[in-house]
């Protein structure tokens, strides 16, 4: 621990106002004392990144602002020698802004954003609007350049993907305008244009958004505050009067012009009339249309729609063994249920009928945590045999949690990451670990059988049940999938 | 000239010693505009010379030797306005920083949101300190003319 004095010396060093006697004290005191010299870098790190964050709120503010405004007079100043100095250096400045604004139009308009990757709904009512011309009907892809506006109708749906990965999605009846970004700090005499700003304006969005550099947080504002994201996966939702914001992964600084709050995985921060909270209980925002649905030929799928009729029932015993409890003509499908700890729990395996093809499942467990219950369906990519994907002992997988248990339409990222080698009868894996969103949530159990690869998943924590299981053939080249 | 699979190993490497870099900067300098001044230098020159780069070396350590050199060279130029301390103590400096480890961002959010919990005033004070760079001189004549002190 610092002693007052040399706490002084350090503040006075940093703040430029030390005398030459102290500059000579701290100096040698610092060559002969490494906390001292360390404790001078912590508090110099920690004036940067104050820096850092003033000078990224007050570039989101200006983002968010609708319009600039005068909103000051100032009677008879005209008069004061003062004023015609000003005066002078304002349109001296004014010009030369002007002319760097005008720079940057131009350069804005050769450089692209991001690019549409995907359209659907109504497109006939889904316009773009590029250098003042309008357009509908847009096929994608297109490559959009700052100032575009999207305007999505009530059945529209819209994919944008920034060169960094980073994924916006659009739901029905969302307004957006996608911004320019501030250009790079890294080499910052090269204005390159890679800042990403979009102001909703009403509607829904889900962004996926890769890790962005100290200095360009992505900027998501709506009419009543801004969202600074620097790689996280969120939901925006915007209405006449409110906007929601609920994240998944990583955190959000969310702020209106008096208020901030950083919100983090799980947590939701609403913005209604004017007042920004957290949100305990997130109301629900309509959920913008899933991306992949329209991909890829089905092999198999079951919306549950009938319950889980159509499937066997096993017991998983304590010792790990499976014995059926009901039989029926397919032995690959059946619901299980586990006993653990004295108490019935019911689980659900579920086989996907692939004639063929693979043929995936899993157990699912309902136990009640503080989790909040929801739905998965799961989508299986490959490319050729599963086995042979099995053999990576890593299964791409995405997880949709349903809109009406969390504020989320969005894919999630479910990882199985292989715990049990594969054995002498070259079953591929026999257990793995269930990751969700980065977080280890489960662990499973693979069974396999002769043709294909009967997979079981037991969630040890949480409340899972299927709304929708799909296996689809997937081409190889779509980046982010792997099996 | 960098192929972009190099330019993506080297902003992987760059972007988590953004802050250590500025932070030796200011350190050292004391001055904002010499510090984002620098640090474009920085940021140019280990680009320029990533080729050279040995990776089984820290690359962090490596990008704040390569800001003392910077500093060193415009060393002078800070002395006219300031004190400026002596290569050995900027030596001993940049290891400092160059032996920390991990990345400083995660606590960028968390800062942000204490700040926003500040009474108005002072994170006008700090936003005059932080947005507007201003010196304790400036600010302190700022507020002084605002709030006029009683005799």
């Amino acid at each position: 621990m610092m002693d007052r004095r040399t706490e002084q010396l350090l503040s006075h060093y940093l703040d430029g106002v030390e005398t030459p006697e102290e500059f000579a004290l701290l100096e040698q005191q610092a060559l002969q004392d490494p906390a001292l010299r360390r404790e001078l870098m912590r508090l110099a790190t920690l004036d940067t990144m104050s820096r850092t964050v003033f000078k990224e709120t007050a570039a989101a503010r200006e983002f968010a602002a609708p319009e600039r405004q005068v909103i000051a007079t100032v009677p008879s100043l005209w008069q004061s020698r003062w004023f015609w100095s000003t005066a002078a250096a304002a349109a001296a400045l004014v010009a030369c802004v002007g002319g760097v604004n005008l720079w940057q139009a131009r350069q804005a308009e050769k450089l692209v954003v991001a690019t549409l990757v995907e359209a659907r709904g109504k497109c006939s009512v889904f316009s773009v609007q590029v250098s003042g011309s309008p357009a509908s009907g847009v096929r994608s892809p297109t490559t959009l350049r700052p100032g575009t506006r999207l305007s999505l109708g009530p059945d529209g749906y819209a994919k944008l993907a920034y060169a960094d990965g980073t994924i916006v999605e659009l739901g029905k009846n969302t307004a957006m305008t996608l911004g320019a970004g501030q250009g790079s700090r890294l080499f910052g005499l090269i204005r390159e244009w890679r800042g990403k700003r979009i102001q909703l304006d009403t509607g829904t969005l889900s962004a996926r958004v890769a890790k962005q550099k100290i200095g360009e947080a992505m900027a998501l504002a709506t009419p009543h505050a801004t969202a600074t994201v620097l790689g996280t996966m969120l939901q925006l939702a915007v209405t006449t009067n409110s906007s929601l914001l609920s994240v998944q992964t990583g955190q959000v600084a969310f702020a209106t012009a008096t208020q901030q709050e950083v919100v983090s995985a799980g947590e939701s921060a609403q913005v209604q009339d004017g007042v920004l909270r957290k949100v305990v209980e997130p109301p629900v925002p309509p959920a913008a249309a899933g991306s992949a649905d329209q991909d890829g030929t089905i092999l198999f799928q079951d919306s549950f729609a009938e319950g889980f009729g159509k499937w066997n029932l096993y017991t998983k015993q304590s010792d790990g063994s499976m014995q059926p409890t009901t039989k029926q003509a397919c032995p690959d499908i059946r619901i299980v249920k586990v006993e653990r700890g004295g108490k019935s729990v019911p689980v659900a395996e579920l086989v996907g009928k692939a004639p063929g093809g693979p043929r995936v499942g899993m157990v699912t467990e309902t136990v009640k945590t503080k989790a909040d219950a929801y739905v998965c369906a799961f989508e299986y990519t490959y490319d050729g045999p599963l086995r042979r994907a099995m053999e990576g002992l890593e299964i791409g997988m995405q997880c949709r949690i349903r809109p009406q248990a969390r504020p989320a339409g969005e894919w999630n990222q479910v990882r199985w990451e292989c715990t049990r080698a594969p054995d002498v009868q070259g079953n591929p894996c026999l257990a793995a670990k269930l990751y969700f969103n980065g977080e280890l949530i489960g662990e499973t159990a693979f069974l396999t059988s002769g043709e294909g690869v009967n997979v079981m998943l037991e969630v040890i924590e949480g409340q899972f049940r299927f709304a929708n299981v799909v296996i689809r053939e997937m081409k190889r080249q779509r980046k982010g999938r792997r099996l | 000239m960098h192929s972009d699979q190099n330019h993506e190993t080297f902003e992987k490497l760059f972007l988590p010693v953004q802050t250590a870099l500025r932070g030796y900067l200011f350190a050292t300098t004391r001055d904002w505009t010499a510090t984002d001044e620098l640090f474009q230098e920085v940021a140019t020159t280990l680009w320029r010379k990533f080729g050279e780069f040995d990776s089984s070396r820290s690359f962090r350590a490596w990008a704040l030797g390569m800001a003392r050199l910077q500093v060193l060279r415009r060393r002078q130029a800070f002395a006219r306005s300031r004190l400026v301390f002596s290569e050995a103590l900027m030596a001993s400096l940049a290891n400092v920083a160059g032996d920390e480890t991990g990345d400083d961002d995660w606590r960028l959010p968390h800062l942000a949101a204490c700040m926003s919990k500040l009474p108005p005033s002072d994170r006008e004070l700090m936003g005059m300190r932080f947005e507007h760079d201003l010196s304790l001189a400036e600010i302190a004549a700022k507020v002084q003319r605002a709030r006029p002190l009683r005799a």
